[in-house]
């Protein structure tokens, strides 16, 4: 209903005249005009009689011609009409008296006797004009309502089925903590957490593009990729270079997601991110209040068919945690307008480690002086604590179908051209969860794979020394040199054998691994390793306690490990 | 306030007043409209805008379809400092010409 209704014609026109009762030449006058233009037209002689008329049909207009019209009682009579009745007085003399009774009820139009005919369909059209508008009005009224009442309602089932699905794998952990405001999710932000095989910790924040529903239902496939592969151990890059893909087929041009992913690598106390459009997030340490500001390098993600990911790595300690934000933080406004600003945040989470979240929070509201924001805050603080490794509990071991253990072998080699290109770790561990359906024992072997294919990449194939990563530049540099090396190099390969067979308990998985590189002096490191534990590297004590047994050979390019499990 | 647009020997001119977001998605989609005039470059003039949110990227964004993800064929000129930071953040030197 966009415009007004064309006017109806005189014919679907009910016009009630109230008049004195006897005969009266004036009514039959009135009648007489209104019926030659077509009018429906009925006649009462009392108030009862008009309210009678009133609950049997719709009245579009009444006239009031009788002497000592009943004025009191203009209020009953519209009580009784479906719609605005608008009223059209004849009167013998305009008194103020009379004036004042027809501003009181708020009569229409008053004419005087004698009526001009020409002056009294004039005052029909625009009483009649006016219960139109009113009538238009009202439907629009409605609509509106009902509009409000569907979306709100289908709003409610969207949130109920956006939680379910960001919810389901959502890992609850008190190494992250997440505030968010109650409408923020409809504005497009979303948070998910999830851990790999391997306990690396996977934080994603997310902003898409725009407001309301359809801002965020883009969420649902991004949450199934996310949790997904890290579930099946796929680092942040993998990650994040599959969602821009999904998002970019998805999406329409205008439309993107400004994100930031972290993984946290306990083993290594090392953190990595990827920051695609999102305001600068801060790494701060708490122990000597010194902090990061950690920008933003690549573009928003669903803009590109492909992305060259530009990744940050940084060192962490227990005593570090990162502040992850979008930009509602950032953008809320004081009374003058200025805006809150990264220098204000960074004031307020750097005063209290334990009351970071309360400061930012009292911070902002002081800011806005508590002034209703636009209600797209979203705040994730990531606790290094690394040590304490606060998420690495293991899975429930959940009830599976069990599978007889049968026997298989599975060798892939892997040359240096693909070894640069892909980690096939999850490939190879998927494949043996599809086999013999080990979902069970999925981290552990997960572990043992991974950690065996990292030290023949690493020390085999690349050369690399561990040594390197004990400080902080070392870190850095030893990942500069991996890349470098990674690129140059044109030989080597790393050969990965699957045995598996059944044994009483349940099952034996050997893992085989060959690489091109050098070895190491693994006796060397037996007899260290008497005398000094802490000498060898955390890896491999973890493989040790995983595997039955481990055995290198040879020069120390080939490793045999052991996994024994039970039904 | 609100969006110039004129195009002179293959070049489209967009000059943005005042805020640039979801209020001015008329008359940029108009503006849009213009490139299929036979455009070869796009320049968008930001001195007079004041402020830039995500849906304003997002138009940017549907220019630079138009011109096929050429990224020397929109060029984004005089940008106010708090402008810049918001292209900055999104990283769009990656995907336009800003200058």
């Amino acid at each position: 209903m966009n415009h007004p209704n064309p006017f109806p014609l005189p014919a679907q026109t009910f016009v009630v005249l109230l008049e004195d009762a006897g005969a009266n030449s004036n009514a039959d006058t009135l009648q007489g005009v209104l019926r030659a233009q077509d009018f429906r037209c009925a006649v009462a002689t009392t108030t009862e009689e008009v309210i009678e008329l009133l609950t049997g049909a719709p009245v579009d207009l009444l006239i009031i011609a009788c002497r000592d019209w009943p004025w009191r009682q203009v209020a009953d009579i519209r009580d009784a009409a479906d719609s605005y009745l608008p009223i059209i007085l004849i009167a013998d003399d305009l008194t103020d008296t009379l004036l004042d009774h027809c501003a009181t009820v708020e009569i229409d139009a008053v004419i005087c006797r004698p009526v001009n005919q020409h002056l009294l369909l004039l005052k029909i059209r625009s009483s009649l004009k006016l219960r139109m508008l009113y009538q238009h009005e009202h439907a629009q009224k409605t609509q509106l309502l009902d509009y409000w009442q569907t979306s709100d309602l289908e709003h409610e089932v969207a949130a109920k089925l956006f939680n379910d699905v960001l919810k389901a794998d959502f890992l609850e952990t008190e190494a992250v903590a997440v505030v968010m405001s109650p409408m923020a999710l409809f504005n497009g932000d979303l948070v998910l957490v999830a851990k790999t095989p391997e306990n690396h910790l996977h934080v994603l924040l997310g902003d898409f593009t725009g407001h309301g529903l359809s801002a965020s239902i883009a969420a649902t496939p991004l949450a199934d990729i996310f949790y997904g592969m890290t579930r099946k151990g796929f680092d942040i890059n993998e990650i994040v270079t599959e969602i821009n893909a999904k998002l970019y087929r998805m999406l329409p041009a205008n439309r993107f997601l400004a994100a930031t992913v972290v993984a946290l690598y306990p083993e290594s106390s090392s953190m990595k991110s990827i920051t695609c459009g999102l305001p600068e997030h801060f790494l701060v340490n708490h122990a000597d209040n010194s902090f990061l500001a950690i920008r933003s390098l690549n573009i928003p993600l669903g803009i590109q068919p492909s992305i060259e990911i530009e990744e940050q790595l940084h060192r962490v300690s227990e005593n570090e945690r990162l502040y992850l934000l979008t930009d509602g933080i950032f953008e809320a406004e004081n009374a003058e307008g200025e805006l809150f600003g990264g220098e204000r945040i960074l004031n307020a989470i750097r005063q209290s480690k334990s009351e970071d979240i309360r400061n930012l929070q009292a911070s902002l509201e002081a800011h806005t002086g508590g002034a209703v924001q636009k209600d797209d805050n979203t705040l994730v603080i990531l606790s290094c604590a690394v040590d304490s490794v606060p998420w690495g509990r293991r899975e429930a071991r959940l009830p599976r179908q069990r599978i007889a253990a049968t026997t298989w072998k599975q060798v892939m080699e892997f040359d240096i051209d693909s070894l640069r290109l892909i980690n096939p770790v999850p490939l190879m561990v998927n494949t043996v969860m599809e086999v013999q359906g080990l979902q069970n024992y999925r981290q552990d072997i997960f572990m043992i794979v991974s950690e065996l294919f990292a030290n023949a990449l690493d020390h085999g194939v690349l050369g690399l020394d561990s040594d390197l990563k004990s400080s902080p530049e070392g870190f850095m540099h030893f990942y500069a040199m991996k890349d470098e090396r990674l690129q140059q190099l044109q030989r080597g390969r790393i050969r990965l054998s699957f045995i598996h067979q059944a044994t009483e308990p349940g099952g034996r998985l050997v893992v085989k691994v060959l690489d091109s590189g050098n070895g190491f002096d693994w006796r060397r490191r037996n007899s260290m390793r008497k005398r000094d534990e802490a000498y060898c590297g955390r890896g491999i004590i973890m493989l040790e306690t995983l595997c039955s047994s481990l055995v290198y050979h040879g020069c120390g390019n080939r490793v045999t490990a052991v996994f024994d499990w039970q039904h | 306030m609100g969006i110039e647009a004129r195009v002179d020997g293959g070049v489209l001119s967009i000059k943005i007043s005042g805020r640039f977001d979801f209020g001015v998605h008329n008359e940029f989609r108009e503006a849009t409209k213009l490139v299929e005039s036979g455009v070869k470059l796009i320049e968008v003039d930001l001195n007079g805008t004041e402020y830039l949110d995500s849906s304003a990227l997002g138009m940017l964004l549907v220019l630079r379809d138009k011109m096929a993800g050429d990224k020397s064929a929109i060029r984004i000129k005089n940008s106010r400092t708090e402008v810049k930071k918001i292209l900055e953040i999104a990283n769009f030197d990656k995907l336009f010409t800003l200058s």
